[in-house]
């Protein structure tokens, strides 16, 4: 079977030929599906030299179409024979034929293709903010104080990062202090212990999660803007660093909050494997007794999968009262604090994505793989690098620090 | 049951080809419990058997069998309580002797005029019985020197001669990784039955996953002379074959951790 695509102005065109039977539906599988990878969400199939259709093509037509579904495509065939029609008709997916000539599906040159920059730049509420509220009053690595630990409810609106633990013993090594970040209210927490998944709290009915923390930064509100970005030319990837540069400049803000959700090229990070709580955790520099505490990446980890990122970033100039945002070897000019939960990848919906919705969508999907405090890796020769995306979105807004900060 | 605390081995110390393969175990094993351990070659498993068995005395440490502290006993004193099966399938018989002879000098281990037993007609008779439930058709074979047994066969003989004077531990030591596919899986299958027929308490070392996750109560797996995981109760009746591969992962992961990344870590992790 051959396989040809060509870009038109609506719709990806999808030339095929031969027999769709099944020793050609997987190839005919992971083609399309690599499609919808890419962005193409209305793929129109030109069936005119299809000869076969076999119940294993059907199934991943199905497949196919499912996956459209997800991100509100559309799946249609073409010109098919009357094999392929009755087949089509007889198993009740009549509704995938549709009668158009391929000529009207007008061909594009790949050179228009561009798209400029401002294009996917959408305001969603012009003055809406992140208010922002902090605890830091734990220094890493030390023994954890009742006094330091602070209950955090997080609700619809409440974003978050930090370490904290579901459990109520505040001292101790019972209290299980992880990694973690919450997103509308949904928080994904990774149990300190490096053989476990991450445990997740979602807000149903009355419930309202709630970490006890010993840091945090904790916004509330929603957010302005929103950023879709795709592979381009010259720039195949973003940055974290270049991701937050941008929200900063988005919202023309001196400090931003972002949500990123995007396709993974690689994460850069670490997570605790072991909670503080009533000692010190280690000297500084005991890089031996260290690996027991912390689990890092070692090389840019969950390449393919969806990564949802929360972060707040500074102007390094301007005054941030939080001391958890760190300066960026990446970025001098900024100083950032980001976690990121990370999913199974499933394809996203072009165009203006709602927040709300993609957090319920994935937190009522398959379970999160992992939670990683991102970090940027700028050991000479050795080190890792930033964390890289390739398509996704981003939301963002100003932050307002809150007055009254523990 | 086996109690070993802080137990190190250096070979060749302080010198180039020095090797920590023991670093401060600490490992308890409880009466009747059956133990894999796994890890990477190297990785300090058979030294581990070796120390208890007593192959070698630790440079540190002290080893226990219940209230006894064997920590300086010779090899030769522990095999009262220690039963041991090799890889090899060759060790441990002498292959001009029959089976029914191997199996009296088994009988006889630890006696001290080992060779003046006689095998007489209810030894025998007993020996026939015991080799019947390994289901190999060995007891027709009595009188057949040992020599011309399938490795399969003469590994299921070792470990009932390991096993037939019931040792208070049993060590085996990738005592399937030898054999055919087909072979390895009846041993293994041979072995869970016997430890739990007489209710042994056991230590395993194996290189297959699969044993791992089907055969013991719990799994260790060393790394670099270290226990660096340890799966016993409802945790091990969970694992999986990937969950042992994750387990691997990042274990080795842990060894990217050097003092370059700590010092960026305690920088930027905050
Ligand atoms: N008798 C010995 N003399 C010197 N080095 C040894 C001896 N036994 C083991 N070693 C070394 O100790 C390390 C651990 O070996 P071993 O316990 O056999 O590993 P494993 O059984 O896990 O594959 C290896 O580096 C090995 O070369
Ligand atoms: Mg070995």
């Amino acid at each position: 079977m051959k396989i040809e695509a060509v870009k038109t102005e609506n719709a990806l065109l999808i030339k095929i030929s031969g027999r769709l039977d099944a020793s050609w539906s997987d190839y005919f599988t992971d083609t399309f599906l690599e499609y919808i990878r890419n962005g193409e969400h209305y793929l129109v199939i030109d069936a005119g030299e299809l000869t076969f259709l076999s119940s294993a093509g059907i199934r991943s037509l199905v497949r196919i179409s499912k996956e459209l579904n997800r991100v509100k495509g559309l799946l249609r065939l073409i010109q098919a024979n009357d094999f392929v029609t009755g087949t089509l008709r007889m198993t009740g997916f009549g509704e995938w034929l549709a009668d158009v000539a391929p000529e009207d599906l007008l061909v594009v040159s790949d050179d228009t293709n561009d798209k400029s920059e401002d294009t996917d730049v959408f305001v969603l509420k012009k003055d809406a903010r992140i208010v922002v509220e902090v605890v830091s009053a734990w220094k890493p690595w030390q023994q954890v104080k009742e006094k330091e630990v602070a209950m955090h409810e997080f609700q619809a609106d409440s974003f978050a990062l930090g370490i904290g633990s579901p459990y109520d013993k505040l001292a101790g090594k019972e209290s299980k202090y992880g990694d973690f970040v919450t997103f509308c209210g949904h928080v994904v927490y990774q149990m300190p212990e490096d053989r476990s998944r991450p445990d997740y709290l979602i807000p149903v009915a009355d419930f309202v999660p709630t970490l006890q923390t010993i840091q945090c930064l904790h916004g509330r509100g929603e957010m302005s803007h929103l950023w879709r970005f795709a592979p381009e030319a010259e720039k195949e990837r973003q940055g974290i660093s270049e991701l937050a540069s941008r929200a900063l400049a988005m919202t023309n803000a001196e400090q931003a909050a972002f949500v990123i959700l995007a396709e993974t090229e690689g994460l850069v990070g670490a997570y605790m494997i072991q909670s503080p709580g009533a000692e010190q955790a280690f000297k500084p520099n005991d890089f031996v007794e260290m690996r027991q505490w912390l689990s890092f990446c070692g090389e840019p980890a969950y390449t393919g999968e969806q990564s949802l990122v929360f972060g707040i970033v500074s102007r390094r100039d301007s005054p941030d009262n939080s001391g958890l945002l760190v300066p960026l070897a990446s970025n001098p000019g900024l100083a950032m604090h980001a976690h990121a939960v990370i999913f199974p990848y499933q394809p996203l919906q072009n165009g203006v994505l709602d927040l709300k919705n993609q957090i319920a969508k994935f937190f009522n999907g398959p379970p999160p793989k992992g939670v990683m405090h991102l970090l940027d890796d700028d050991r000479p020769t050795l080190g890792l690098g930033e964390s890289l995306f390739t398509r996704g979105a981003m939301w963002c807004a100003p932050v307002q620090w809150k007055e009254e900060t523990v | 049951m086996l109690k070993i605390h802080a137990v190190s081995k250096t070979f060749f110390p302080q010198t180039v080809n020095e090797v920590r393969a023991l670093r401060g175990i600490d490992l308890t094993i409880e009466e009747g419990s059956f133990t894999c351990i796994i890890g990477t070659n190297g990785s300090g498993k058979s030294t581990l058997l070796n120390a208890v068995a007593g192959t070698f005395f630790p440079d540190s440490g002290t080893i226990r069998v219940g209230e006894a502290d064997i920590t300086r006993w010779t090899e030769y004193q522990r095999a009262r309580l220690i039963g041991r099966v090799f890889q090899n399938p060759f060790a441990g018989t002498a292959a001009e002797m029959t089976i029914a002879e191997n199996i009296v000098l088994a009988m006889k281990r630890g006696l001290s005029h080992p060779l003046t037993a006689a095998l007489n007609k209810s030894t025998k008779s007993e020996i026939g019985d015991r080799v019947r439930m390994l289901k190999m058709g060995l007891e027709d074979r009595l009188d057949n020197p040992i020599g011309t047994l399938s490795g399969g066969q003469r590994q299921a003989l070792t470990l009932l001669m390991a096993t037939w004077l019931r040792p208070r531990l049993l060590l085996l030591d990738e005592h399937t990784a030898a054999l055919d596919p087909k072979s390895a899986a009846k041993i293994a299958e041979l072995t869970k039955l016997i430890i739990h027929q007489e209710k042994l308490t056991a230590l395993m070392v194996t290189h297959s996953m699969q044993q791992a996750v089907d055969l013991p109560d719990r799994i260790i797996m060393m790394h670099k002379g270290q226990i660096v995981e340890d799966f016993q109760k409802e945790q091990k009746k969970r694992v999986r074959i990937p969950d042992l591969l994750d387990t691997f992962d990042r274990v080795q992961k842990r060894e990217l951790m050097d003092e370059s990344v700590a010092e960026m870590l305690i920088r930027d992790y905050v």
